[in-house]
């Protein structure tokens, strides 16, 4: 038999209870080579090793840990090839495949984390901006010490409302106000659930004491008001006659 | 009917993860539930595809890859909003360990109960992962290790979380500490988990910490 003593590549000859009957150079300056070729062996593939290398295996090739002089924890590809009760054994390493590979994967996984980080930081971004939007669509403006202006701005739909309710409730209860003027003049389209929200709104200001007063309303955008809240507030063509209104009114008391 | 858990580990061999990620999405289980029978089995039966030479190491680095891709578009529905949470809690698996699976779900059962997350991911030295909570103060800190030879490490970065000035909530958990009893290196401070169960627990007990009456 030809000896495997200069394969360029780790070779081991072992009998069937993997005893090492001989070995090649490479073998010994990868490995630290003991009597069995088990002690090679990362614990946790050894089961592997007891299953498919024996001699009802005549030709196989498995992947194992193994444990080198450099590296507690290698993978190898295993070639095995029986003959008779003695096994041959080729070992390639592939670790610096597998190693690149799971670097290439971890990049990818990385920028790939990124990526819905930074798309995650932009929508909330994009939220705040939204809410801050529709704040500035409904600011709340002390015209005297009794009056307020409410000029709404741009289409109304539910979620809106509630925001801008938030802060025209806080204000009109901070400051006493005994009526407050909403204009309408630059609102484009009214959702049902905006109109519902509305209606909800005036109710709730009127039950806090102060009067509604609806300004600038355009025909297409009354149909469907139907709350209470919304037909029980006056309502005027302009702003600047609403205001002269309220002023001659004052000044009559 | 095959369990879910058998078609997930199929597409994530198959490198599908519109498929994987599908499986996760459209299952009715809590998520803790999802990860604890749908891919912790998978990933374990592909572990065991290993050790039976079905497949390669090749094979599963692209099906880790997969699964985390899935599991990273499942749990973003979870990434909601936590920036004012005060609680704060990082993980990290040690260096030279690539298994950042389980980790990645203990995170997102954080942030699901609304803590800041951060996952420094994968293969973390020491030294970096110690800035990085010198700079963020986490309050819980998530060690993972999965390969025995490491517990040494482990043991290092433990002491070293451990000597962190606001003391942090130090958690212990993956494949080791099932292998190695590790209660001897852990102080006060640290805790093993054994399972997502034990972190789901743990969670609630958080929560509801301040039983005064006044949440």
């Amino acid at each position: 038999m030809v000896s495997g003593k200069f394969l360029p590549l780790p070779y081991f000859l072992l009998d069937e209870e993997l005893a090492i009957l001989d070995y090649s150079r490479s073998a010994s300056d990868i490995f630290l080579i003991g009597d069995n070729f088990i002690t090679l062996v990362d614990e946790e593939s050894r089961q592997k090793v007891s299953q498919y290398i024996q001699p009802d295996f005549s030709e196989i090739e498995i992947e194992l840990n193994m444990k080198t002089k450099y590296s507690p924890l290698a993978v190898f590809g295993i070639s095995v090839k029986w003959e008779g009760n003695k096994a041959h054994i080729l070992c390639v390493e592939k670790t610096k495949e597998v190693d690149n590979l799971s670097g290439q994967l971890i990049k990818l996984r990385s920028r790939l984390s990124d990526t819905d980080f930074e798309l995650l930081e932009k929508k909330e971004e994009l939220e705040d901006a939204i809410e801050r939007i529709h704040k500035l669509s409904g600011p709340f403006i002390p015209l005297y010490a009794e009056a307020g202006l409410v000029p709404l701005f741009g289409d109304l739909q539910a979620d809106k409302l509630r925001v801008i309710e938030e802060n025209i409730l806080y204000r009109i209860d901070e400051g006493d106000y005994e009526q407050v003027f909403f204009d309408f003049h630059a609102v484009g389209e009214i959702t049902d659930d905006g109109k519902k929200q509305l209606g909800q709104l005036f109710e709730t200001i009127q039950l806090m004491g102060t009067k509604t007063m609806i300004v600038g309303l355009s025909p297409s955008q009354v149909r469907g008001f139907k709350s209470k809240g919304t037909l029980k507030a006056p309502s005027m063509a302009s702003l600047k006659q609403a205001i002269s209104e309220y002023i001659k009114k004052q000044n009559h008391k | 009917m095959t369990e879910a858990w058998r078609h997930f580990a199929a597409a994530l061999l198959a490198g599908d993860e519109r498929q994987a990620y599908t499986i996760l999405i459209e299952d009715t289980r809590p998520s803790i539930r999802v990860y604890k029978e749908i891919i912790t089995p998978a990933m374990y039966d592909i572990g065991e595809k290993w050790l039976r030479n079905e497949i390669t190491v090749a094979d599963e680095h692209l099906a880790t890859s997969v699964c985390d891709f899935a599991l990273a578009q499942y749990t973003f529905q979870f990434k909601q909003r936590n920036r004012q949470s005060e609680k704060k809690a990082m993980f990290l698996c040690l260096e030279d360990e690539q298994h950042v699976i389980g980790s990645k779900m203990i995170a997102a059962l954080f942030e699901e109960n609304h803590w800041q997350v951060r996952h420094l991911g994968p293969n973390l030295p020491l030294s970096d992962a110690l800035k990085s909570a010198e700079q963020w103060h986490p309050d819980v800190i998530g060690l993972s290790a999965a390969i025995p030879y490491r517990i040494t490490a482990l043991k290092e970065y433990i002491a070293a979380f451990e000597q962190l000035s606001w003391e942090p909530q130090i958690l212990v958990g993956g494949r080791v500490v099932a292998m190695h009893d590790l209660r001897a290196y852990c102080g006060r401070q640290t805790r093993v988990i054994y399972d997502l169960d034990e972190v789901a627990a743990w969670l609630e007990e958080k929560t509801e910490a301040p039983a005064d009456g006044v949440r």
